[in-house]
């Protein structure tokens, strides 16, 4: 009987084990599962791995790009947060040290770089597929990082862990990765939009002559020339969707950022109502090359040239396209709707010494609005002729530029903003000082109080902006933080 | 051959089995010593788990085993006897003295089941007559209030929703307090949170918890983490909660059933607007059925229970039906051989509203302030939100579906006296499928697309299968020499998780059709996750003249998800219990009266939590951007990656006066979680995504303080009120030099883990007023925590004749919550007055981010959950052999001292069973108020 129990015993754990180890698919991964991930070993050396890690290097642009446009534009005067919950501290000036976006770019910027220096050192190397256009991308996408780095911060690490370095240096590096990116391949898509990259490193450098030298040479190489970062709408990971798009216009009921008036016609530069599609964000625009131009002639006192410059700049964006969508839903705004001017009867006054304009704001609500997705502005030639000295010339290039630009995250760099090393960075890395953790703001902005306050009054249909800050740029032209090359 | 076939039909059918042998039947009658009857007193012939309970009027009868030679009596609160077995006696009076039940039998902590006077901890225990009390509809709620160790916070009103429990304070950066849940032996799914990829209509998600069948619940068992869960091995730090289902007694079929029904209203107390109620509340019909069978022959018995419940909700929209039932059977195979099985399978099916912190959240919206002053408005706009919100109501279709089966066999072998092996074998299968239906009617209803669009129809599908496997072998060996006894233990457990979730967003979809077939575009997302642990053990518990116990306990866990660095990792324990009131000396004279029972214990033992399976695991992301494979760094890897160890040491006594009539117990708790897991931010100049590493410290200290009193104790009237408080101070001792990281919240205002400070405190700028009048903002504040400072249960039943009434309650203190509602209004500028100190309430420039710390409140609250009266009626002369008529009152007393509720705050609970300080007040319903009727009846 005992010996009996005991076999019954015997078989019946044996069967209960056997249950145990066949309910899993492959009991070989019962005690050991497999991470069905992908493995180091299957990127290195493996077919396509340089095109999928070009891919991947684009899209880490986007998302370093969706860490500052949003961001870019609440410091500056462009976009006011009313009640979002994008960062409300940049809104005041106030970019500290601890701010998660400051963190989050500088987190961002490096994993650009390392995705490239990855793809520079192994990934492409061990391709047998690997093509100079690649490399021309990964460079040009290495020294995007590198000129991000040296434009939105002061002083930065520039490897893991390493000291933070001024923004010269990385500037420095950006131009050598831009040259590179144009000797591999410098008539390929990342060859022409490095000169672009190059050329803003060398005007953020104050290297004039390098920097008209490559406008020059792209207007003539590629006179529409346009590189934008592009988003994927499909995926629902919200860091793969335009996050300027979502807080300009995605938020549905929920309010979004409300332009300064005299932008309200450019805005939402990223619209549309296709749930699956996510506008592109211009990266490098062949406008900027005329930018530069201008702005170098405005430094020699070549007045003339630099309004026929000016002009072509009109030319140019009126053959950027635009695109009309269903504004019936965003508001100005939502929870105070007529609070911001929301009709063409308001007519706004760029500074509180500046005549009202008509045809700045749109009419919201629509069921049609219609606004340039790439460049726009509301310049027309009789403005460029009316421009009759140096100093309004700076105001009206800068306020030209901040149209053409915006919602791309160029002003908070044209202002002179930098952001400080982050306290994350500080904590893990013992080679940042208490001095790298200073943001830079120019003092001229720190006095001018709130830059993108308002006085509208709905009923007389009349807006003015209390702080005319292309002024401020054209007046503090010398100082080291804007106009560089004054 | 024939036995083998018995035996197999037995455990793969869960037929009934054969009686193979002749069998003794014992009877008798149970009383206290005043000769009244004890209903639901356990028998057991010890050493087995053969056994019965005694009926209405304290009579049992009970078929024992040929070689049975001692049988053991139990009754909660009374002191346990043992009466051996007279060759040719059959029947057995036995009179319990009560105290505290010391004697009892336990299973938690241990392997096969010991006294839980040998044990050196406390563990805390729900009968079936507790349960009972009230109607029981969900674990949850069954555990609310009535385990005096644990806190029990429900998250969200809407049914079948998350909850935060927690014992000893949070232990872990890397997850939930959650218990590791165990039925019959057998694991089962514990994730009390979204899932990683689970509908994101709003923090309101299905909790694994709500659809544990709670039928046929002979006891539930809980143990709180630290030292006594040391031999459960992986994942039992935050305590192991252990539910075991009836078998069944032998005799006729004795039928039992019930019906359940009332109402449940919406919970008024902690809206910021009457009128939300008025726009959204209305009256559901709670509704439950249930039917059980049990009995069997002298070597099988069996117990079935099944229930269907059905509610329809406080707000148009949110109801809850579920079906469920448990079968179990118990066959003695041979004299030395014992089979037992339970099979259980429930389905469950919600529909929601979208919640908080979506802008198309009806109750969040209301509450959120988006129109403004509710309180203000015209009756007609109010009528015509009403209006409104009732067609968006009609249009709203989100669903979440859940079927479960679990199951455990066990057989249990003594093949001689003394010695018991027992293997358990079983798993626990649940799979739900979520949805959110969104029409273009909806979204036009919405405001979030203008009239006459046609292709914004979405369907969102989230689906989540987890099976758990469970082996468990456990040997126990009872031996005495002289003075002393010994129970050796020894054991392991195999275990293997799988949790697979799939997540389908599909866009334009067309009108009429609820198919992802019928969309224009889809995109799909997988979660895989799974793990093989397991573990050895063996302990010894030493007893010298049944006053003096020793324990001691060694651990060898191995899981997948250690880094290939890591190997077996050990875990000890010890303790003592010296029980003073059995020394001769205590025992003589008046001292006696006075005090029935004195006991101290110490405790040291360690715990384990592991990290997360694949997180030692370097990989890279290949991600899908605009339809091709984009490559990005992944995971970094961490081939050191271990548990975490809490290491716990507590001292304690039980005590019990005047002949049990006032008792207690006092725990002090001090545990330290060493290499704890966190996750924090890489050094951002790496550009590397963050490593779960163990770096952390965490401390938990505090004291566990029960008593109970019985005012009067006569032959009629029983009155028992039993109070508990648990106090608890929790820090971050060290981050490893890691910077400080988010598990909640917002980053303007959120939970953060920072050294020095308390896990997930709460962190925020806050903008004050100076000496010289001007306006200062400290950053990056400490604004308070989301963990009390102290919380406890309340709780009574006062018995007169056949007469029961009860109730029970438990509150919290000392902890903060955010009231993002408000927040929101502020958005509308209608944030609530006195929010802000004049000064700071006229300062022009402020933003929100600055006024952070104002919306952080104390979040203290004290609730009653239940009160209730039961009546047995006199069935003597009847067919029935009971009819209980109850009436139950759910939520009736709510207070607490925030804006919003203060329990209600499950919005800072992190998904995938991660951190869940919760804390954040966030356009949720409190739970509703019910009111049910209840007839129960047996035949």
């Amino acid at each position: 009987m005992k010996n009996l129990s005991i076999n019954l015993m015997r078989f019946v754990v044996v069967l209960l084990l056997a249950i145990f180890l066949w309910t899993c698919e492959d009991s070989e991964e019962t005690f050991d599962p497999i991470n069905p991930n992908l493995s180091v070993d299957n990127v290195i050396g493996t077919i396509e791995s340089a095109s999928r890690t070009l891919l991947g290097a684009e899209r880490q642009l986007s998302l370093t790009l969706n860490e500052f446009v949003a961001v870019g534009a609440i410091a500056s005067d462009n976009y006011v947060n009313t009640r979002t919950f994008f960062n409300q501290n940049f809104d005041a000036l106030t970019i500290a040290t601890t701010d998660a976006d400051v963190n989050a770019l500088q987190f961002d910027i490096a994993r650009l770089r390392a995705l490239t220096t990855l793809a520079l050192d192994e990934v492409g190397p061990a391709d047998p597929d690997y093509t100079s256009e690649q490399e021309s991308g990964y460079f040009f996408l290495r020294g995007m990082a590198y000129l991000y780095g040296g434009s939105y911060f002061a002083v930065l690490p520039a490897e893991a862990g390493g000291n933070a370095v001024p923004a010269a240096d990385h500037l420095a590096n950006a131009v050598a990765d831009f040259t590179s990116a144009i000797q591999a391949d410098g008539t390929g898509t990342y060859g022409l939009a490095a000169h672009i990259g190059r050329l803003r490193a060398n005007y953020l450098l104050g290297n004039k002559t390098e920097a008209v030298s490559d406008a020059n040479a792209i207007i003539s190489a590629a006179p529409d020339f346009l590189y934008s970062a592009n988003f994927d709408g499909i995926n629902t990971s919200a860091a793969d969707n335009n996050t300027m798009q979502d807080a300009l216009f995605d938020r549905g009921s929920f309010d979004d950022l409300q332009p300064l008036p005299t932008l309200d016609f450019l805005d939402p530069k990223y619209n549309g109502s296709d749930p699956n599609f996510d506008f592109p964000t211009p990266v490098v625009k062949v406008e900027e090359a005329h930018f530069i131009l201008a702005e170098a002639a405005l430094s020699e006192g070549r007045l003339e040239d630099a309004k026929d410059i000016m002009r072509d700049i009109i030319g140019l964006v009126a053959t950027r396209p635009t695109a009309t969508f269903d504004d019936r839903v965003e508001g100005r705004t939502h929870l105070a709707p007529g609070s911001r001017p929301d009709t063409s009867f308001v007519m706004v006054a760029p500074g509180p010494d500046r005549p009202l304009e008509s045809g700045l704001v749109l009419d919201r609500g629509a069921e049609e609005v219609t606004v340039p997705t790439v460049s726009g502005t509301s310049y027309d030639n009789a403005d460029i002729d009316a421009i009759g000295d140096i100093d309004f010339a700076y105001e009206s290039l800068y306020r030209m530029r901040q149209e053409v630009f915006i919602a791309e995250g160029m002003r908070f760099i044209d202002l002179g903003l930098r952001m400080p090393v982050s306290q994350n960075e500080a904590d893990a890395n013992p080679n940042i000082r208490d001095t790298d953790q200073q943001a830079v703001i120019p003092p001229f902005l720190a006095s001018a109080g709130d830059i993108d306050a308002i006085d509208y009054d709905a009923a007389a249909g009349t807006a003015t902006v209390l702080v005319n800050v292309n002024r401020l740029i054209s007046e503090n032209r010398t100082s080291a933080f804007v106009a560089p090359f004054e | 051959m024939k036995r083998v076939n018995s035996l197999f039909w037995v455990l793969l059918l869960s037929a009934f089995g054969m009686a193979l042998h002749a069998q003794t039947q014992v009877s008798g009658n149970v009383t206290d010593t005043d000769g009244e009857p004890l209903i639901g007193a356990s028998i057991l012939v010890e050493g087995t788990s053969t056994g019965t309970v005694t009926d209405l009027d304290g009579n049992y009868t009970l078929t024992i085993p040929a070689n049975a030679e001692t049988l053991l009596f139990t009754y909660t609160g009374f002191e346990a006897t043992t009466v051996a077995i007279v060759p040719g006696k059959t029947e057995y009076d036995v009179e319990l003295a009560q105290g505290l039940q010391l004697s009892e039998i336990v299973v938690s902590g241990q392997g096969v089941g010991i006294e839980r006077k040998r044990l050196t901890s406390t563990v805390d225990v729900i009968t079936s007559e507790q349960l009972e009390l009230a109607p029981v509809t969900q674990l949850d709620q069954i555990l609310q209030s009535r385990l005096p160790g644990a806190q029990i916070r429900q998250t969200s009103g809407q049914a079948g929703t998350a909850s935060i429990i927690r014992n000893r304070g949070p232990i872990t950066a890397n997850g939930s307090t959650t218990p590791v849940i165990i039925i019959d032996g057998v694991r089962v799914d514990n994730l009390n949170s979204n899932p990683s990829l689970g509908l994101a209509t709003g923090g309101a998600a299905s909790s694994s918890l709500a659809d544990i069948p709670v039928e046929a619940i002979e006891r539930v068992e809980f143990i709180r983490g630290g030292a006594a869960t040391t031999l459960y091995g992986a994942d039992a730090a935050n305590g192991v909660l252990q539910i075991f289902t009836k078998r069944g007694t032998a005799g006729q079929a004795r039928v039992s059933g019930g019906i359940m029904a009332g109402i449940m209203v919406g919970e008024t107390e902690f809206l910021r607007f009457q009128e939300t109620a008025d726009i959204l509340y209305e009256p559901g019909l709670v509704q439950q059925y249930r039917l059980g069978v049990d009995g069997g022959s002298e070597r099988v018995t069996y117990n079935f229970a099944g229930s269907f419940y059905n509610d329809d909700g406080f707000i148009d929209i949110q109801t809850q039906r579920r079906i469920s039932g448990r079968f179990g059977l118990k066959a003695i195979v041979s004299d030395d051989l014992t089979y037992s099985g339970s099979a259980a399978f429930t389905s469950n099916f919600f529909t929601r509203d979208y919640n908080a912190n979506t802008s198309f959240a009806r109750y969040g919206n209301l509450e959120g302030g988006d129109f403004g002053l509710l309180d203000e408005l015209p009756q007609s706009t109010i009528d015509s939100i009403r209006t409104n919100y009732a067609e968006q109501g009609s249009l709203t279709d989100i669903t979440d579906a859940v079927r479960r089966f679990q199951t455990s066999q066990q057989l249990t072998y003594t093949p001689f006296k003394g010695f018991t092996s027992r293997l358990i074998v079983g798993l626990d299968n649940r799979s739900n499928r979520a949805e959110d239906l969104q029409t273009n009617a909806l979204l036009i209803s919405k405001g979030a697309v203008g009239q006459g669009t046609a292709d914004q129809g979405a369907i969102t599908r989230s689906t989540r299968n987890f099976l758990t496997l469970t082996t468990d072998l456990a040997l126990s060996y009872e031996a005495e020499v002289g003075d002393f006894t010994f129970t050796t233990q020894a054991g392991g457990q195999l275990i293997r998780n799988q949790d697979e979730q799939l997540s389908i967003t599909a866009t334009n979809l067309v009108e009429g059709s609820i198919s992802l077939n019928n969309t224009a575009d889809r995109e799909v997302q997988e979660f895989f996750r799974a793990v093989a642990f397991g573990g050895f053990y063996v302990a010894e518990n030493i007893g010298f003249k049944n006053k003096l116990f020793i324990d001691l306990g060694l651990r060898w866990d191995f899981n997948s998800a250690f880094g290939e660095d890591i190997g077996l990792v050990n875990l000890k324990r010890a303790g003592i219990r010296y029980s003073l009131t059995d020394e001769p000396f205590m025992q003589q004279g008046s001292l006696s009266d006075i005090i029935t029972r004195l006991s101290f214990r110490a405790n040291y033992g360690e715990a384990s939590n592991f990290p997360t399976p694949f997180a030692r695991d370097q990989v890279f992301n290949s991600i899908a951007f605009n339809g091709s494979p984009a490559y990005t760094f992944g995971n970094p890897g961490n081939s050191e990656l271990g548990p975490e160890v809490v290491t716990t040491v507590e001292v304690g006594a039980d005590v019990s006066f005047i002949k049990g009539r006032v008792g207690g117990s006092i725990t002090y708790y001090e545990s330290v979680t060493e290499d704890a897991l966190f996750t924090p931010p890489s050094v951002p100049s790496s550009g590397q995504n963050a490593q779960q590493a163990n770096v952390g410290e965490i401390e938990n200290t505090g004291f566990e303080i029960e008593a109970f009193i019985k005012p009067i104790e006569t032959r009629d009237i029983d009155f028992v009120i039993n109070a508990s408080l648990i106090t608890n101070e929790n820090i971050v001792t060290s981050s490893g030099g890691a910077p400080e990281f988010n598990v909640g919240g917002f980053t303007f205002l959120g939970a953060f883990v920072k050294e020095g400070l308390p896990l997930g405190y709460l962190r925020g700028d806050i903008a004050t007023i100076n000496e010289n009048g001007e306006i200062e903002i400290e950053r990056l504040a400490n604004l308070g925590k989301t963990n009390p400072d102290g919380y406890g249960t309340l709780g009574f039943n006062f018995r007169w004749k056949r007469l029961n009434i009860f109730g029970s309650a438990d509150y919290q203190y000392g902890a903060q919550a955010v009231a993002v509602d408000d927040v929101l209004r502020f958005f509308g500028g209608v944030a609530d007055e006195d929010r802000f100190p004049e000064e700071i309430a006229n300062a022009s420039g402020l933003s929100f981010f600055d006024l952070a710390g104002y919306w952080v409140e104390d979040a203290n609250f004290f609730k009653v959950r239940n009160i209730g009266v039961s009546y047995n009626l006199d069935v003597s002369s009847s067919f029935f052999s009971y009819i209980k008529l109850g009436f139950n009152m759910r939520n009736p007393i709510v207070t607490g001292s925030a804006s919003f509720d203060p329990e209600v705050t499950g919005a800072g609970i992190q998904a995938q069973n991660g951190f869940s300080g919760g804390g954040f007040g966030f356009g949720t319903e409190s739970a509703p108020k019910q009111y049910l009727f209840s007839v129960d009846f047996g035949f």
